[in-house]
């Protein structure tokens, strides 16, 4: 039984990208910069120090590494998950934001919000293959599900610019609400959810046509349309739901990915920002920017269980599982 | 529980036809008295000028991908000429199509350029002259960017009353600026139920027969109080009261702790990035009035965009009606009051180098949207 034992795990560390992963919650600290791992039981594992105002994260697909991007140092660190330390930057243009990996994960995608363009990054060699020019404050980044476009949110502009990868070049300018900053795209590969955070809004773009078919508001009950300041979302893997932190509202709104309807709006701490929902999708965890901690909700009852305190300005948050 | 579904918006829009040209203008004062070299307006030792043109142009090109995606291009003219050229200047600037006037101009000139205006289908936005009586004066084709004194005032006198120092000393200058803004203070003091225990001129001498209008020991001595609220536009006394005063006190208004609508280093809510694109582009910190212009030529430029007509009435229609959302990098969204054309807006209480406090300050509320809660709301508000 024990050599059986040995033998699977020898297994799971030969194979790191088919084993469970380590459960680690990874939160970045935009002003603390560093990157705090949280145990499954909510305690915490260690403090990374990392290059100055670490912001977005991103694991590759095998979970061998979380990469941040760093405003402040104009890098993208690389943490090792088995050692939690960083062992690798990758330089990027100034002040990098919100970041994803091409499908095959060759390349990054980044938005510089201080120079207004995306940068296309070649991993292996950590030089920049190609800059494409934004609106001023580029934030949200992400693929379609087939790898043709690439969309990023310009905060200033007010739209959405559609990149063609192939083209490396904006083919489409689609104007939205009021500061767009993040996206969801639903895994049926056919909307782009977008967070209008000074609208109150969100608007929802067919991906075939590129246009917008729907704007969508929510206000909790006892606030006011202008508190409700979206930024951060999830999706669910089956494309059910939608989650989005409501700013200053103070609170997650869950919806029904396919009628638009609001299923619940739960209480967060100030200024929800980031959401991402653990791989059995049963716990979704909220950082709140404005109080310095984490929410933890449960997805079956849809209601908040626990607030944590993790560090100064907690910006995103990554569950390894 | 409640969740809306909106007409897609696109539907809704209709932009300005391909190939059509915004020209807008922005007129500022040559030698403008207000940024003197050795006082900025934001109470900093500012060494290169206020030239707010550039925060004009900085406006233009933050929004030029969008003005590009619906085919508007936009001009900007800006002159800047002697007070006793305004008018003329103004006039020429329409003549030659200007539409759209932004004024960086004391309030003297915003008031002549309006009245000479005041019949004009054109928009003028007073970005930088605070004086309530510009609103009180109801021009019809005006709004104004900047906050109005009573904003500032009632920021701080929020403040005030969240911190519990209710008694007020107030110090004045000899301008008649001097006098409105201790008149604007103790008129926002009085709505908050502050106290005010004295007010006392200042004079910048040594004269030893003036010695209790000039010695700051004896002007802040003989009373008590919780702080001291300076009045000091033209910024000749100010600077010495903090660390002087008899008692030890806080000094606010016109030195110490100071209300403005921007500051460089505010870092919320996207503003780090607004004013490090302008110390990129123009090698210096951007300024209060920096930001008035800035979001003066801004709220221009997305109003026209979202009306059905390019014409400047109903430009003014749209920015004071709650459609207009606009993001002035302050955390919410703005738009004009449409009682007296000011702009809503959070107002950020400072010091030299850090925000302290943006108001309003959480706890005060109001029963339509909280940024009402600065500045002369409606039931209050009259017209001249």
């Amino acid at each position: 039984m024990r050599l059986l034992l040995s033998v699977l795990l020898g297994l799971c560390l030969a194979w790191p990208a088919f084993a469970k992963g380590t459960g680690l919650i990874f939160v970045s600290l935009e002003r603390g910069n560093e990157v705090v791992v949280l145990n499954p039981d909510l305690s915490v594992k260690a403090r990374i120090e990392t290059s100055r105002r670490p912001r977005d994260m991103r694991f590759n697909e095998a979970h061998t590494f979380l990469y941040v991007a760093c405003g402040d140092d104009d890098v993208i660190d690389v943490i090792d998950v088995a050692t939690l330390q960083v062992v690798d930057s990758i330089p990027t243009g100034p002040s990098p934001e919100i970041f994803v990996f091409s499908p095959d994960e060759t390349q990054i995608f980044v938005s510089n919000e201080e120079d207004s363009t995306m940068e296309m990054i070649d991993v292996a060699s950590k030089t920049v293959i190609d800059r494409v020019a934004t609106g001023a404050e580029p934030e949200g980044v992400i693929n379609s599900v087939d790898g043709k476009y690439v969309f990023v949110t310009s905060e200033v502009a007010d739209m959405v610019h559609v990149i063609d990868r192939a083209k490396s070049a904006v083919v489409k300018n689609i104007i939205v609400g009021t500061r767009p900053r993040r996206f969801v795209v639903t895994p049926d590969g056919a909307e782009l959810w977008v967070s209008d955070e000074l609208s109150s809004e969100i608007h929802v773009i067919d991906i075939a046509t590129l246009t917008i078919k729907d704007a969508l508001s929510f206000v909790p009950p006892g606030f006011r349309a202008e508190d409700v300041t979206p930024v951060g979302m999830a999706v669910t893997k089956d494309g059910s739901k939608i989650l989005i932190t409501l700013g200053r509202a103070n609170h997650l709104a869950i919806i029904d990915a396919k009628t638009h309807e609001i299923l619940t709006y739960a209480l967060v701490g100030s200024r929800a920002w980031d959401v991402d929902l653990a791989s059995d999708e049963k716990t979704a965890y909220v950082t709140n920017g404005l109080s310095d901690d984490i929410t933890i909700i449960d997805m079956d009852s849809m209601t908040p269980i626990q607030s944590l305190s993790v560090g100064r300005t907690p910006h995103s948050i990554r569950v390894d599982d | 529980m409640r969740l809306r579904h909106l007409l897609p918006v696109f539907a809704l829009l209709a932009f300005p036809a391909l190939g059509d040209v915004l020209k807008i203008g922005h007129l500022s004062l040559l030698k403008d008295p207000r940024y003197g070299q050795d006082w900025g307006y934001a109470r900093l030792i500012t060494p290169p000028p206020v030239i707010t043109a550039e925060a004009a142009r900085m406006a233009v090109s933050d929004l030029q991908f969008t003005t590009d995606a619906v085919g508007v291009s936009v001009k900007l003219d800006t002159q800047a000429v002697t007070s006793a050229d305004v008018v003329a200047a103004a006039q020429k600037m329409v003549a030659a199509g200007d539409d759209y006037l932004v004024l960086d101009l004391p309030a003297d000139e915003v008031k002549a350029v309006a009245d000479a205006l005041k019949d004009q289908p054109v928009l003028l936005v007073n970005a930088t002259a605070p004086n309530d009586s510009l609103r009180t004066a109801c021009y019809p084709n005006m709004v104004h960017s900047g906050p109005s004194r009573r904003q500032e005032m009632d920021a701080f006198t929020q403040y005030l009353r969240s911190m519990n120092w209710t008694d007020v000393l107030i110090l004045e200058g000899e301008h008649p600026d001097d006098a409105g803004l201790a008149d604007a203070f103790a008129t926002s003091a009085e709505r908050l139920r502050l106290a005010i225990v004295d007010r006392r001129p200042f004079t910048l001498a040594n004269d030893p027969q003036n010695r209790e209008g000039n010695n700051i020991r004896l002007l802040t001595g003989d009373i008590d109080y919780d702080v001291i609220f300076v009045a000091d536009t033209r910024g000749e006394f100010g600077r010495f009261i903090p660390y002087a005063s008899l008692l030890p006190r806080p000094v606010i208004g016109s030195i110490g702790l100071v209300a403005a609508p921007w500051h460089w280093a505010y870092e919320r809510d996207g503003a780090t990035q607004v004013s490090s694109r302008f110390d990129k582009l123009t090698g210096r910190k951007i300024q209060p009035p920096d930001w008035d212009v800035w979001i003066a030529v801004k709220s221009i430029i997305t109003s026209v965009m979202k009306v059905p007509q390019p014409y400047p009435p109903l430009v003014r229609g749209f920015m004071t009606s709650n459609k207009l959302k606009l993001d002035g990098s302050k955390g919410v969204t703005l738009n004009y009051r449409a009682w007296d054309g000011q702009l809503r807006q959070p107002i950020l209480l400072g010091t030299s180098d850090a925000v302290i406090v943006v108001a309003p300050v959480q706890g005060f509320s109001h029963q339509t949207n909280t940024l009402d809660t600065l500045g002369t709301d409606e039931a209050e508000f009259v017209c001249d």
